[in-house]
């Protein structure tokens, strides 16, 4: 079967979930699931094709969550509007931050992302005049579109996964076109990418920015979607658990990081009792997932071509 | 214009160690030339220095009558020059089409914007890549793997694939880094024939190799390096019959 029929399968059971669930809860969670499969596969463009991590990506979700309110709530800016500015500053932020970032390989990469991440957190968290700071900022109005406002868990429900499933269509797109191919090759014999003519550092700032401006967009719709954000939702721990559903879903598999994504969102968000103990089953999953299968969940999904 | 590259004066040391040291020769246009050398010559430094993987202390090199100071490692291919490793470097993701067809990168002209949205302008170029490099699949007799990956096909094809994936970019000149290394008689003497074939399409070869037999029959012209100079050039019967060489070799 090939991917695209396979997308559309998914997104038509989706769909029909959405109208058969009428609880709003089960939708609100679905909603958030989808915001993170939008963050998630930005990542794996990233990591699972071109082969470079980002353990600051919470960072950016939280610029396009907090420029996106921020104009709206203290500037008035029309929601669209500033979700648009908010997304194109931040992925304009990751090209200007991934150009020197990105000529540093492996660990030392890490460690700068992850540093960038925390800058960005500890900006949100101290700016208070215009952040909020750890109190948060309230207020960022609901979404709407000439006068159709998405003021039922539905209503957002359908716009953010036709957009999410957009999104994976784009990136199958681009995977499946010369660029993917160079980034497969940038990621296991980058020497050699360059005898094909490959402007290996130029591509890798690329597809960083891409995936920055995949974060951002999930962050600002995430803020206008609850109406409320705060500096403890784009944590460290939340950048890590961006790079664990990619893992565990298998570097380079979209149906993979789609469903581990979709799982490890909701399943936190259910087992609400146990939330104190979900950071250690978190990094057990990795760990176990890391020994027994290092491919991820790629292998059930190598019937799909 | 004769020279399709030519190699001036060439110096490179790593530490106190002269990997490269004040090394000239050309390569005619049409000639298929052998650099060869004992381990540890210089011969894989002066490739990597050719194509821009490694800067040169000094000397310079020109490509059809230009200088190739001002050009990165990634626009030689542009230029018409391409290349294969000593040590394969076969895409794992990619099937051995699609290994090929990032050969065919840099001729395809649809941008990002026709990738992610999958416009006309990336299906015609997709289209044109695959049918391009499935001819030369052909060409090289390999097209039976097309669909395989590079774990499931033996060693002698894999280097096959590589030579496929260097010439599907069309280029003047192909640098081959031991081809022969790692094969048996029968590929190698396949290898010879294929060598042959690329070279009456009018490509100007030049490769490094150990086997001395393939040395021997297919190039026209021997340069012999050892620790880092060049020591004898000309062609294989006079090669064979060099003192210098002999010494390099096989010691007094």
């Amino acid at each position: 079967m090939s991917q695209k029929i396979f997308l559309l399968i998914l997104f038509v059971v989706i769909m029909v979930f959405g109208f058969f669930v009428k609880n709003p809860f089960i939708l609100n969670m679905m909603s958030l699931a989808a915001l993170s499969v939008i963050v998630v596969t930005g990542l794996n463009l990233l990591l699972g094709f071109a082969g470079q991590i980002s353990l600051g990506h919470a960072g950016f979700v939280a610029m396009g969550a907090y420029i996106s309110a921020v104009f709206s709530v203290k500037f008035n800016i029309n929601p669209w509007v500033a979700i648009v500015l908010a997304v194109f500053i931040t992925s304009l932020f990751g090209a200007v931050i991934g150009y020197p970032t990105l000529k540093l390989k492996s660990h030392y990469l890490a460690m700068a992302t992850l540093a960038i991440g925390e800058i960005i957190h500890s900006v949100v968290n101290n700016y208070v005049d215009l952040t909020g700071g750890p109190q948060g900022l309230t207020g960022i109005p609901m979404l709407s579109f000439f006068g159709f406002s998405f003021d039922s868990e539905i209503k957002f429900y359908i716009f953010v996964w036709t957009l999410t499933f957009l999104l994976i269509l784009m990136s199958i797109n681009l995977v499946n076109s010369r660029f993917g191919r160079a980034y497969k090759a940038i990621k296991s014999k980058e020497n050699a990418a360059y005898a094909f003519g490959i402007n290996v550092h130029f591509y890798k700032v690329f597809i960083f920015t891409v995936s920055v401006f995949y974060a951002s967009l999930a962050g600002a719709l995430y803020a206008f979607y609850l109406g409320f954000i705060s500096p403890s939702s784009f944590g460290l721990i939340q950048s890590i658990d961006y790079v664990v559903m990619v893992v565990i879903g298998g570097m380079g598999s979209f149906f993979g990081v789609f469903f581990t994504s979709v799982i490890l969102t909701i399943l936190p968000n259910i087992l609400t009792s146990l939330e104190d103990y979900w950071p250690i089953a978190n990094g057990l999953l990795l760990i176990l997932a890391m020994m027994f299968m290092p491919n991820g969940l790629k292998g059930l999904f190598k019937w799909i071509k | 214009m004769d020279k399709i590259i030519s190699i001036d004066s060439i110096t490179k040391s790593f530490g106190g160690i002269k990997a490269v040291d004040n090394v000239s020769f050309f390569v005619k246009n049409g000639e298929i030339k052998a650099l060869i050398g004992p381990n540890g010559a210089g011969k894989t430094t002066l490739f990597n220095i050719i194509t821009k993987l490694y800067t040169k202390d000094s000397g310079s090199i020109s490509f059809m009558g230009n200088s190739i100071e001002k050009y990165k490692s990634y626009e030689l291919i542009k230029l018409g020059m391409s290349r294969t490793f000593q040590n394969i470097q076969l895409i794992n993701d990619l099937n051995v089409l699609e290994n090929v067809m990032l050969g065919y990168h840099i001729n395809m002209k649809s941008n990002v914007l026709d990738a992610f949205l999958s416009l006309p302008k990336n299906k015609k170029y997709e289209k044109e890549a695959e049918k391009t490099s499935y001819y030369i699949l052909r060409f090289l007799k390999i097209d039976n793997i097309e669909k395989k990956y590079p774990n499931e096909i033996p060693f002698g094809y894999k280097r096959l694939v590589e030579i496929a994936r260097a010439l599907v970019s069309k280029p003047k000149l192909l640098l081959l880094d031991e081809p022969a290394a790692g094969l048996n008689e029968s590929e190698t003497n396949r290898l010879l024939k294929t060598i042959f074939r690329i070279w009456e399409q009018g490509v100007s070869i030049l490769l490094i190799e150990h086997d001395m037999n393939l040395v021997m029959n297919c190039s026209h012209s021997v340069v012999v390096m050892d620790e880092g100079r060049k020591i004898a050039e000309g062609p294989p019967s006079y090669i064979q019959n060099n003192d210098e060489v002999k010494r390099a070799y096989f010691g007094k």
